[in-house]
């Protein structure tokens, strides 16, 4: 399956609206195929129907959070290897132990980060 | 009769008998002596009578004066002899037949010289014959004396040889007598000192009431009765001091008692093991918290019944090597392992988190076991989980309104939105450097709160000093460039592989660099140099110098620089940011860290800043 960067999926799943359009209108601006979930659960189904070449994954989210969506999805065959960035504001030491030990390419916390750089961090994993 | 009396009694009829053995020996010998010598005199009268008798018929027959002469010689010889044997004959007996010994001599004497005047003067035949006659029978007589004598003399002598056989059978019986009586005494002394063994056995093997029938009124007797008394004292005194000890064992037992309850009613969950780390006593607190019984533990190692286990339940060994040490007296006393949770298994088979602490018991200057104390901090760890938590939380509730903020200006100042006058950028260019400073002080914000709560752990790896500290003055670059700052830095050569927890090395060096850089006017210069110096043991101590050519800081400013939330009046006033948090941050993390951190400033002309940090050191 070869898309070109401009046709890569994206997945956003992140509860903050005014967050979630950002980060849509950005990716959507550099061409890419923009999907979107307010909360894990939303996320899950998401992206076992669109198997997405990235996930950015948010952590407090209602319903069903970041940890608990990646759990899920690791369990499924294509969602073991799928590509995972945590985007989150929470930065403790046991969130952050617990993404890399499911895999996560990268954590980002949001206020660390402008949002051109997550963008090309996207880019550049997905290379 | 005593003994002694009975000894002294032996010895003096011994003595006497001896004594009387010798003088009835003595007595004999003399006795025999003189027999002998009246025997022998006895047979030279028989002798010398026959030879005058000879004599006598010689001189009928051819008389002569030689004749005369030697009858004369022989009966002077005679008388010479009795003379001197008069002393022999004492008895009665012999005296008086000694006498008339002497007395026929005499006659014979007489006789012999009218024979001779006879027979001189004429020779009247009767006469001569008469005379002849006469002295004949007294020549018999004379020689019948002397056998008499003789006779006398061995009859004394076999009465003295008698009276001495008869001596030696009394003595030979007295001293037979004596043997048995002395082979008897023996006897019954030998078997009293057994009774008296046997009894003081008994005694010894703790049977005071025993009695020695010994009734004799001897030195035994006196000792038995004397080892009675003894005996009859030692009971009373074992029994007035068995009564001392009960009474002092219920006042000891008391005390013990009231110690006991001290000890077991200590909240926190208490363990006394011996030297070989067995159990000797557990408190309420250890029963209570769990389950256990003390009767369970008793005797067994702690070790074995109740080790420290990890959150896997496993055993961690490192916490049975400390309680080994304590227990040597290698280490006074112990505390947590650094970044370990310590949990014990309850009786249920749940785990309990608790906090550990382990000390010897000392009696004198001997180690006789150790004490080990717990308590369960599942409360605790679930509060400072809460704090943590409720710090990431609130944190994050302050960044997501921030990065909306941030996001949006950075897309308007992108032109995503359409493109902006100058003013416009102007202004966006304000709200997101003012919010850029929000972003900032929350960061900083949660950091004080994590070191202040002390919920956040010093995590040792292997770290390469000098790449960490060239990383963060790349993360300066841009502030650098801008600002057309000189930077050097210069770094020890050494072959040593350290461990550090790089996380917070970077947020001490981070803050100083980015001071020095924010703080120098343009154009200025800033420096850093490592170097390090040995400390004990497998420590290292780095001294990092940060200096750079900046705003100084002021003097009466300079106690309250490490101060949370302050900034010096001059940084203020030159348009600069910062949270006033960076220093207090540093200090905190420094300080923790085992370190040390000072300055040196002078307004307008720059500020070095020295920190020093205890490294370990992996491998040469």
């Amino acid at each position: 399956m070869s898309h070109t960067a401009e046709n890569k999926k994206v997945l956003i799943v992140e509860d903050e609206r005014p967050m979630r359009e950002a980060l849509c209108n950005k990716f959507k601006q550099e061409h890419f195929n923009v999907f979107e979930a307010k909360n894990g659960e939303e996320g899950l189904k998401v992206a076992l129907q669109e198997h997405p070449d990235m996930i950015l994954l948010d952590i407090i989210m209602p319903v069903m959070d970041g940890m608990a969506m990646l759990e899920k999805l690791r369990l499924d065959f294509w969602g073991k290897t799928a590509n995972v960035i945590m985007l989150t504001n929470i930065d403790n030491k046991s969130n952050i132990t617990e993404a890399m030990q499911k895999g996560v390419l990268q954590f980002l916390v949001k206020s660390d980060w402008k949002i051109e750089e997550v963008l090309h961090i996207v880019q550049e994993k997905l290379k | 009769m005593t003994i002694s009396k009975k000894l002294g009694f032996s010895s003096i009829v011994i003595t006497l008998a001896v004594a009387i053995f010798l003088g009835a020996s003595v007595f004999l010998v003399y006795q025999l002596q003189a027999s002998q010598e009246k025997q022998q005199l006895s047979q030279k009268i028989n002798d010398m009578s026959f030879q005058m008798a000879l004599l006598q018929s010689e001189y009928l027959a051819h008389p002569s004066e030689q004749l005369k002469g030697q009858w004369m010689d022989t009966k002077e010889v005679q008388t010479r002899i009795l003379d001197q044997g008069k002393h022999l004959f004492v008895l009665p007996e012999e005296k008086a037949l000694f006498e008339k010994t002497s007395a026929v001599l005499q006659d014979s004497t007489v006789l012999f010289g009218e024979l001779v005047y006879n027979i001189d003067n004429g020779w009247d035949q009767a006469m001569v014959k008469e005379l002849n006659d006469r002295l004949t029978a007294n020549t018999q007589t004379q020689v019948s004396n002397a056998l008499n004598l003789a006779e006398l003399g061995s009859r004394e002598a076999a009465d003295a040889l008698r009276t001495l056989e008869f001596v030696i059978v009394v003595l030979a019986i007295i001293i037979l007598a004596i043997l048995i009586g002395s082979y008897v005494m023996v006897r019954s002394i030998i078997k009293s000192l057994n009774l008296l063994g046997k009894g003081a056995r008994t005694i010894a093997e703790g049977n005071l009431s025993y009695n020695l029938n010994i009734k004799s009124k001897d030195e035994i007797g006196q000792l038995a009765e004397a080892f009675n008394t003894m005996a009859v004292k030692l009971e009373s005194f074992y029994s007035g001091l068995e009564e001392k000890i009960a009474e002092r064992t219920i006042e000891l037992e008391a005390e013990k008692a009231k110690a006991e309850a001290i000890l077991l009613s200590i909240a926190d969950g208490l363990v006394a093991l011996d030297l070989q780390g067995r159990i000797m006593l557990v408190n309420k607190g250890f029963e209570n918290m769990l389950g256990w019984k003390e009767e369970e533990m008793l005797g067994k190692k702690l070790v074995d019944a109740m080790p420290l286990l990890n959150e896997a339940g496993k055993v961690i060994p490192e916490s049975q090597k400390v309680l080994t040490k304590v227990l040597l007296g290698t280490t006074a006393m112990v505390k947590d392992i650094p970044n370990t949770q310590y949990f014990y298994k309850k009786k249920d088979g749940s785990l309990l988190l608790v906090t550990f602490n382990a000390a010897p018991i000392m009696l004198g200057k001997k180690i006789i076991g150790a004490v080990a104390v717990f308590r369960d901090v599942t409360k605790e760890k679930e509060i400072d989980k809460a704090k943590t938590e409720f710090v990431s939380l609130a944190s994050h509730q302050l960044r997501t309104p921030l990065s909306t903020i941030n996001w949006y200006t950075e897309m308007l100042l992108a032109g995503d939105a359409g493109k902006l006058k100058d003013k416009q950028k102007e202004y966006l260019s304000e709200i997101y450097t003012g919010n850029q400073r929000m972003v900032e002080l929350v960061d900083a914000l949660l950091s004080v709160s994590r070191l202040e709560l002390g919920t956040f752990m010093v995590e040792p790896e292997q770290t390469n000093i000098t790449e960490l500290i060239e990383s963060e003055i790349n993360e300066q670059k841009p502030q650098i460039e801008k600002r057309q700052i000189k930077v050097s830095s210069s770094f020890q050569e050494n072959n040593f592989t350290v461990k550090t927890d790089p996380k917070l090395l970077r947020m001490i060096i981070q803050n100083l660099l980015s001071n020095a850089v924010k703080y120098t006017p343009i154009g200025g210069e800033v420096k850093t140099e490592v170097t390090f110096s040995k400390l004990r043991g497998n420590m290292l101590d780095a001294l990092i110098k940060i200096s750079d050519t900046g705003y100084g800081i002021p003097d009466n400013q300079k106690d309250k620089i490490f101060s949370k939330l302050f900034r010096a009046d001059n940084v203020r006033e030159k348009d600069t940011e910062g949270t006033g948090l960076g220093l207090y941050i540093v200090r905190l993390i420094i300080e923790h860290s085992g370190g040390k951190i000072w300055f040196e400033s002078q307004e307008n002309k720059g500020t070095t800043f020295y920190l020093t940090l205890p490294l370990e050191v992996v491998s040469k």
